[in-house]
């Protein structure tokens, strides 16, 4: 199966740039406290491309600066992990993997084989926090509603506690 | 010998990697990864008994949960299985082990292999296993039904007509039809082949065995019904009543 079959007919370009609406989100209001992490469910459907997607955000309650936020394809073919947003989870500099010292963001590149491996990482100055993350995210991901699950966060204010 | 020795005693050193994170507590890394590249989180902090622990500040799960829920019990009796059987225990979401110092190395490798092992549980997912159910399946027929019967599999019973096969075609002192079906599109294909039979009259007795009745589209199911004989609503059926079944319908 070939990209294109395993997107649907879409490209990675366009599942990533067509404009998307929340549909779900799950917890309502806030995030959900589970096994030492914050987290929230959305679902996403774009009304150009008739696509649907799921979003996961994540974050450690240790570690804050542990978070991710991750966007999936759900094809009829199956999931395709499209983008992942995360935090500066690694605290040393070393010979591997540096890219993970700061914020980075794994995009899918379309290459053979890469399917859901999100292999490629790049280096980002565009958020260093959870909330500066999530307003990033939703605004590269072009979803037009996402004031309305996320109310306070283009003032750079979320409740993980809610 | 020596070389790859001290290659190796070079190697772990430099692939060692230290950092504080508080008085008595510092994340170490190795050089074991997750699936998706990241280095896996190990903490060791220090006890008041001298003793130490190892963990993962909940990041193990917090990862799985990208893809998977622990949202059943089976689900989490799996989990405790691998955990405990490990020699680790969960609190909070976080996986510990205690150890004492002369341990701290052979236990921080075992800790590492335990989160890849509870990582791969996305490997559980229904959609992965979905893809399993055909080699699910024949694994079922080679084990179970082949030491009884003859098998013959892609059988085609109309010559010439090669797109018309039957999965097994089972026989003993009878024959019958076996058919593995996965989704609509094979529940049709069953039909059509079926009804072709049908109409060139072979009327061998059929068995269907679904992944999953129920995702069987609704006009297909009542196709299938109508065009087979005996069904099983899933592997699971099929692995505990139809060996019996066979036996019963292949001797008479």
């Amino acid at each position: 199966m070939d990209w294109k079959e395993k997107l649907d007919g879409n490209s990675l370009t366009e599942l990533l740039e067509t404009e998307k609406l929340i549909v779900t989100k799950e917890p309502k209001s806030g995030f959900r406290e589970e096994y030492g992490h914050y987290r929230a469910d959305l679902t996403l459907e774009s009304p150009v491309i008739k696509a649907k997607y799921r979003v996961f955000i994540r974050q450690n309650k240790e570690f804050p600066e542990n978070f991710s936020i991750g966007c999936c394809f759900l094809g009829t073919h199956g999931e395709v992990a499209v983008i992942r947003f995360n935090g500066a989870h690694k605290r040393i500099v070393d010979d591997i993997d540096n890219h993970h010292c700061q914020a980075h963001i794994h995009v899918e590149q379309g290459f053979e084989d890469s399917m859901n491996s999100l292999d490629n990482a790049e280096v980002t100055l565009e958020y260093d926090d959870l909330c500066s993350a999530i307003r990033y995210a939703m605004n590269r991901l072009n979803i037009l509603n996402y004031q309305s699950y996320f109310p306070n966060v283009d003032q750079m204010q979320i409740d993980l506690e809610d | 010998m020596e070389a790859i020795k001290k290659e190796l005693h070079r190697q772990s050193l430099h692939n060692l990697n230290l950092k504080p994170i508080s008085s008595g507590k510092v994340q170490v890394w190795l050089p074991v990864y997750y699936e998706d590249g990241d280095m896996i989180d190990i903490y060791v902090e220090t006890m008041d008994d001298g003793h130490y622990q190892i963990t993962d500040s909940g990041m193990t799960i917090m990862k799985l949960s990208y893809n998977y829920e622990i949202n059943t019990d089976n689900k989490k009796k799996i989990l405790n299985h691998i955990i405990e059987s490990n020699g680790l225990s969960l609190e909070n979401g976080t996986l510990c082990r205690d150890v004492s110092k002369d341990d701290l190395y052979k236990e921080l490798t075992r800790f590492g292999n335990t989160v890849i092992r509870i990582s791969t549980m996305t490997y559980f997912k229904r959609e992965m296993i979905k893809n399993l159910f055909y080699e699910m399946f024949d694994e079922f027929v080679e084990s179970q039904i082949q030491p009884f019967f003859n098998v013959e599999r892609q059988y085609m019973p109309i010559a010439g007509k090669e797109e018309y096969a039957v999965d097994y075609r089972v026989s003993g002192k009878r024959e019958v039809f076996l058919y593995a079906v996965k989704d609509t599109s094979k529940a049709r294909l069953v039909t059509i082949c079926e009804q072709t039979f049908l109409l060139n009259h072979i009327d061998t007795d059929s068995v269907v065995v679904y992944d999953d009745f129920s995702s069987i589209q609704s006009n297909d199911q009542k196709r299938i019904l109508n065009a087979t004989g005996k069904q099983y609503t899933s592997l699971d059926e099929f692995v505990n009543l139809g060996l019996a079944y066979m036996k019963k319908r292949l001797a008479s």
